[in-house]
């Protein structure tokens, strides 16, 4: 939480509206352990990283839409997914993000 | 009202220690629910047994600075940067406590004598205090799962004072330094105090990883690298090393 903590505050302050990406799980090797944050406002703007840069770009979209109302998701994303070529983790890992509204 | 977790956060941003757990499946999806160090509990994630599960999950990864998944539950766990209370306003302190900053550890440094232990000589410990044992975790806190404490003095007096201290609380490391004869000394007049063979197993002594350090800095590292090592549970080993063990393993099983 402390990671982007600084930046939520802020969007809040201001008025945003504010989703979380949280790493849940993770298989084999992954860069960001089990509760690394990435915040994201309805402006665009991000604070804090899920992976090595590598998912993030999906994750932003999801979050997009959280803050438009939909519902939490879980995500996987790893060298098995479909998308493995756009946004597989180059150490062959495997990560679980939960993605929310951050209520404040 | 605010929500848990703008409670969460709140705690986070004053380096508190708190579990937020979110159910991520099921009918209950989304829920939240606040676990408090005294295990007290904030929201609900809809469901008593849930809320049990959850509880437990929390209690178990309070102090391991670990967040994790248990079931359909995320457990994330947010804890301030653990402290490394240093007995003995030494040399070696100094450089541990500037070593314990940049890994943003929290550095104390305790030396009764109240000339040694000055703030001017430990720029970078979060406080220098100038007493007993028992005076400082009066002014610090007590010793809780999270405060590592190394023992620096040399001094007999301050040394058993602060050993038997840590020896009744739940530190999860006690380092002691010493040569061999001294450590043999201490080892006897702990034992006067009714001190056990396996309560002198938690003491680290010699202090340190086998880093073959030489000088103040360098040990200095070592019992840094042994905290850090201590903390997550390992032996402080190469990496390398242990995929070469794994690949060996590999080849005489296929």
């Amino acid at each position: 939480m402390k990671d982007v903590i600084e930046d939520v505050d802020r969007w809040i302050e201001r008025g945003d509206k504010v989703a979380l990406a949280t790493v849940v799980g993770l298989r084999r090797s992954a860069p960001r352990p089990p509760g690394s944050k990435m915040a994201i406002n309805d402006k665009g703007e991000i604070s804090g990283m899920v992976s090595g840069g590598c998912v993030e770009g999906a994750v932003i979209e999801i979050a997009d839409g959280v803050i438009g109302g939909d519902e939490p998701q879980l995500l996987t994303f790893g060298i098995t997914d479909d998308m493995a070529f756009d946004v597989g983790l180059p150490c062959g890992g495997e990560i679980d993000v939960w993605v929310e509204r951050y209520e404040p | 009202m605010s929500s848990v977790q703008a409670a969460f956060a709140e705690i986070a941003r004053n380096d508190g220690r708190a579990a937020l757990v979110t159910a991520l499946k099921g009918d209950h999806a989304g829920e939240r629910m606040l676990v408090q160090v005294d295990g007290g509990t904030e929201g609900t994630l809809g469901d008593a047994d849930l809320d049990a599960e959850g509880v437990a999950g929390a209690q178990e990864l309070m102090w391991s600075d670990k967040s994790e998944v248990r079931g359909d539950l995320f457990i994330d766990i947010t804890s301030p940067p653990p402290r490394l209370v240093i007995f003995g306003a030494v040399e070696f302190a100094t450089h541990l406590s500037a070593i314990a900053k940049v890994v943003d550890w929290r550095a104390y440094v305790v030396d009764p004598r109240a000339r040694f232990a000055t703030r001017e000589r430990f720029p970078d410990a979060v406080d220098v205090v100038a007493g007993w044992p028992d005076d400082a975790f009066e002014k610090l806190g007590a010793i809780d799962p999270a405060t590592y404490l190394a023992v620096l003095t040399h001094d007999p007096k301050l040394d058993d004072a602060v050993l038997l201290m840590a020896l009744r609380s739940d530190a999860p490391y006690i380092g002691a330094m010493g040569s061999k004869r001294a450590q043999a000394e201490r080892r006897e007049r702990l034992m006067g105090h009714g001190v056990t063979d396996e309560d002198l197993t938690r003491i680290s002594a010699p202090v340190g990883l086998d880093l073959g350090a030489k000088g103040a800095r360098e040990t200095a590292l070592s019992i840094m690298a042994e905290c850090v090592a201590v903390r997550y549970g390992r032996d402080g080993g190469r990496l390398c090393q242990k995929g070469a063990d794994r690949k060996r393993i590999h080849a005489e099983a296929g």
